[in-house]
């Protein structure tokens, strides 16, 4: 064909993404949540064991982060007294790619002060159906649809349980020698829950184990103490992770040390814990906040398979 | 032995694995939002065929297999071996037919093959992926079968490949077939 058609191409998946970034935008702003530039290059980013920031050099001897998502930023304005405001751009998680996965991607993250827990799960499958049309919807305890998909119990269930599960059903000669509980746990779950997720139904988690609650707060549910965390699936594909914030700093600072240590463990750098965050933290407003993979929107809405034919990539 | 990180693996590569040479058939990128990221590959043994499933930690290391592909002339084959011939060195080259298994079905003398060999011992060998060759065996086509759906009707090659075929196609016309598939690319056109 012509050497024209490539760029054509290109140019028809930037016209699709302007036309669901204004979609966006006016989304936000009809709503009063505030757009905000965050700074992408950071001295310190949100620590997490299992994301990787890209790190790079500048002005011949310092060293910094892409942002990994705008948490930190947004959190420190709204502690500030700001509006709700929203972040819609780029961020880096350095290692991920694959057919969902790519190191550059575009984020779209949002927080709301005035909005409930279940109001917030609300708005952001209205977000989420501007672009795509499922045909039923299902909402489950992280326990129950792990119980109805393995039988196992999260919390009752041993490390040990959990390893003979996974060489019986999954991979018979896979070892974790430096794994938590909770990471056998997010094993079973991606390999044996996700996968079982109907393709035209939008799937709602929530109550995550308490040790996958990273910045929510932790409730007890009956005996149970579980993070208010949600995650957002379509087409078996996760869209949007929620919390009902963590307020206050010794919580926070205790969860950022112990996931540096588990990053030391794993073999990775440690991350600097940005002090001011921890700090301002305190002053944080009761607040639910959101981030929505918008390149995965994109794909699932253009019926790609690939999330990289969603995306101008260079 | 070379080693690949399981960042880079790609479709096609070749890997051993306890003591195994696998082929990779897909690999997915598997990353929980707070978890661990693992890929998981589909691979296919390539002394026995049988195709698994494996899982690794991101940034892990897997070893190239000790494969090496070397394109031969089939010259022809026996009850027990098929006889290649390198182009260049002339030398001649048995594979044992237990070897080839499946491939048996692609075998035509005059042809170039790709033999696979591991630790220096052939272990498979695979055809080019498009072949030209004449139907030997189907039935007549039957004039208004179109209208009950039917468009294919089995046929056997002058390998002896069972392949669907188009119901247009009488015995003794050339095919181009996509010996990946088994399927019917087209009527041959050299």
């Amino acid at each position: 064909m012509s050497p024209a058609q490539p760029l054509d191409l290109k140019l028809q998946i930037l016209q699709i993404r302007a036309e669901m970034l204004a979609i966006s935008r006016h989304f936000f702003s009809e709503r009063k949540v505030l757009e905000v530039d965050c700074p992408i290059l950071n001295k310190a980013i949100n620590i997490d064991d299992h994301i990787d920031p890209v790190s790079v050099s500048y002005k011949s001897t310092r060293k910094g982060f892409l942002h990994t998502s705008p948490e930190l930023f947004l959190k420190k304005l709204l502690a500030k007294g700001s509006l709700d405001l929203y972040f819609l751009g780029h961020v880096f998680r350095d290692h991920e790619e694959g057919d969902h996965h790519e190191v550059e991607f575009t984020l779209v993250e949002w927080y709301r002060k005035k909005l409930s827990y279940e109001e917030m799960i609300q708005e952001t499958i209205d977000y989420i159906t501007l672009f795509v049309q499922p045909k039923s919807q299902k909402s489950f305890s992280y326990h129950e649809a792990l119980f109805n998909q393995t039988g196992l119990d999260a919390t009752e269930a041993t490390k040990e349980d959990l390893l003979s599960f996974i060489h019986k059903k999954i991979d018979s000669d896979l070892n974790f020698p430096l794994e938590s509980k909770s990471d056998l746990l997010s094993f079973i779950f991606a390999h044996t829950v996700e996968p079982s997720f109907k393709d035209e139904e939008l799937v709602l988690i929530k109550g995550y184990p308490k040790e996958q609650a990273a910045l929510a707060k932790t409730e007890m549910q009956g005996k149970i103490e579980v993070a208010r965390r949600f995650e957002i699936y379509y087409q078996g594909i996760e869209l949007a992770n929620g919390y009902d914030e963590l307020i206050g700093n010794t919580e926070l600072l205790k969860r950022q040390q112990l996931l540096n240590e588990k990053r030391v463990l794993f073999g990775k750098d440690p991350l600097p814990i940005d002090l001011d965050f921890i700090e301002e933290n305190a002053k944080l407003p009761d607040c639910r906040g959101v981030a929505v993979g918008f390149d995965r929107l994109m794909m699932l809405k253009t019926k790609s398979s690939k999330i990289q034919e969603s995306m101008a990539l260079s | 032995m070379a080693q690949v990180n399981t960042n880079d693996l790609k479709q096609g590569m070749k890997v051993e694995i306890d003591k195994q040479p696998y082929l990779i058939v897909s690999l997915q990128f598997v990353k929980p939002g707070k978890g661990q990221a693992f890929t998981r590959i589909k691979i296919k043994n390539l002394l026995t065929g049988r195709v698994i499933e494996k899982s690794f930690r991101s940034g892990e290391k897997l070893e190239h297999a000790d494969i090496e592909e070397t394109e031969m002339r089939m010259l022809y084959q026996d009850m027990e071996n098929v006889v290649f011939m390198d182009d260049k060195t002339f030398e001649q080259f048995n594979v044992p037919l237990t070897q080839v298994g499946d491939m048996t079905q692609w075998l035509m003398d005059d042809k170039l093959y790709s033999i696979i060999f591991y630790k220096q011992q052939p272990i498979t060998i695979e055809p080019p992926t498009f072949m030209d060759m004449e139907i030997t065996e189907t039935d007549p086509g039957v004039r208004g079968d179109t209208a009950s759906g039917r468009v294919l009707k089995p046929a056997v090659t002058e390998s002896g490949a069972k392949v669907q075929i188009p119901i247009f196609i009488e015995q003794g016309e050339r095919i181009k077939i996509d010996t990946r598939t088994g399927e019917y690319v087209s009527r041959s056109t050299s």
